[in-house]
């Protein structure tokens, strides 16, 4: 069996998203089956977007004699 | 009370759902908004919608639910405050020597302060507020192509010298975004050092509320990475893992992941809003479950 969540741990701000779903996921309107959970979740990531923090850590990398030279560190 | 059969599958359930109802009434959970609801209340509109045949194994699943209020895990940020400082072998805590970033949410970082008693947050003098590995990754790279932010350069100055860069998390459960956090982290400490930027490499320490055994086998790639958490949870507290200990009997268990695969097959595979396919797919490619019955795949190198 694959290692998804399967936890059952809720905090008082949320439920966590690898716990299992059955406790937290709200149906949408357009949904056949209409669900309320006993803690529906609030996810905190809407769109699941790629982030950009490797790529600007490359861009550093490739500029790092001009931070070098603001930061004058050395 | 509501006429519910807790204990139709002679799991004791009774007793747990008690539990769990005062520690609701106690520590309400905040999903629930203004509104006077209690346990019993919620599992039986939860159970309208789900087939009879499932009835009892909701109400076991309900039952399991590992509930943490707020105040323990204020209380966990303490301690956990207090283990740093002894880390740090200091006999107090501060901003002075530390850089401290949250994982996802600068929030984290304010209440852990507040909470831990440690003052000094809004010191920018000592505490360049970056909040979070982004944040300050943002901040290198605009330093690099403008020299006119002279309060910037001093934050970033400040911020690089620091000897412990803490790295603050609620909670740790698959492991992976803390390991692409101190990856990043890594990678930043190190071009700094090669590049004589820094003389030192500060040391990273992740502080979490909540921790699981797998999330710390992950984070095992990490040499001597210092991980100070409150609670830890393993594969026990798993309705999908073989040692689930959540029941007395086998027939229970197997009852209950019936009910989340059936609800897996009859929500998720038929789903259709665009943001939740989204996240469906990253989830499948992560190599997780095609009907997502346990909830987010824990990590990408997982075998099960």
């Amino acid at each position: 069996m694959p290692m998804d969540g399967g936890y059952t741990i809720v905090t008082q701000d949320n439920c966590i998203s690898n716990s299992v779903p059955l406790l937290s996921y709200i149906t949408e309107n357009d949904s056949t089956l209409k669900y309320t959970p006993p803690f529906p979740r609030i996810e905190s990531r809407v769109t699941h977007a790629l982030p950009k923090d490797l790529d600007n850590i490359s861009l550093l990398e490739s500029n790092l004699d001009s931070l070098k030279t603001r930061l004058s560190l050395k | 009370m509501p006429n519910l059969d807790h204990d139709s599958l002679g799991e004791g359930m009774d007793d747990r759902i008690c539990f769990l109802q005062h520690q609701l009434s106690q520590h309400p959970y905040i999903g629930w908004g203004e509104m006077p609801f209690t346990y019993n209340d919620r599992i039986e509109t939860s159970l309208e919608t789900l087939p009879k045949k499932y009835h009892s194994a909701a109400i076991s699943l309900f039952a399991s639910v590992v509930y943490l209020p707020k105040i323990w895990l204020d209380e966990i940020w303490r301690g956990v405050a207090l283990e740093l400082m002894l880390l740090n072998n200091s006999r107090k805590m501060d901003f002075k020597n530390a850089l401290i970033l949250a994982v996802d949410d600068p929030g984290i970082l304010t209440n852990f302060t507040r909470v831990a008693k440690i003052p000094g947050r809004e010191d920018s003098d000592n505490n360049p507020n970056f909040g979070t590995t982004s944040k300050l990754i943002d901040a290198l790279l605009y330093l690099t192509l403008s020299n006119n932010d002279s309060e910037l350069l001093n934050s970033v100055k400040v911020a690089v010298n620091k000897k412990w860069w803490v790295l603050l998390a609620d909670n740790v459960i698959s492991g992976s975004s803390a390991k692409n956090e101190i990856e990043k982290l890594h990678k930043i400490i190190g071009l700094l050092y090669q590049s004589q930027i820094i003389c030192s490499e500060p040391r990273i320490v992740l502080c979490t509320q909540v921790v699981t055994q797998h999330a710390l086998k992950v984070l095992d790639i990490f040499a001597n990475l210092p991980v100070i958490y409150g609670l830890k949870f393993d594969d026990t507290y798993r309705i999908n893992s073989k040692d689930c200990l959540f029941y007395k009997r086998q027939s229970t268990l197997s009852q209950v992941r019936e009910l989340c695969e059936w609800f897996g097959d009859s929500l998720f595979l038929n789903y259709s809003q665009k943001v939740f396919q989204d996240r469906l797919n990253l989830h499948r490619k992560k190599g997780g479950q095609l009907n997502y019955a346990y909830g987010w795949r824990v990590h990408d190198s997982d075998t099960g």
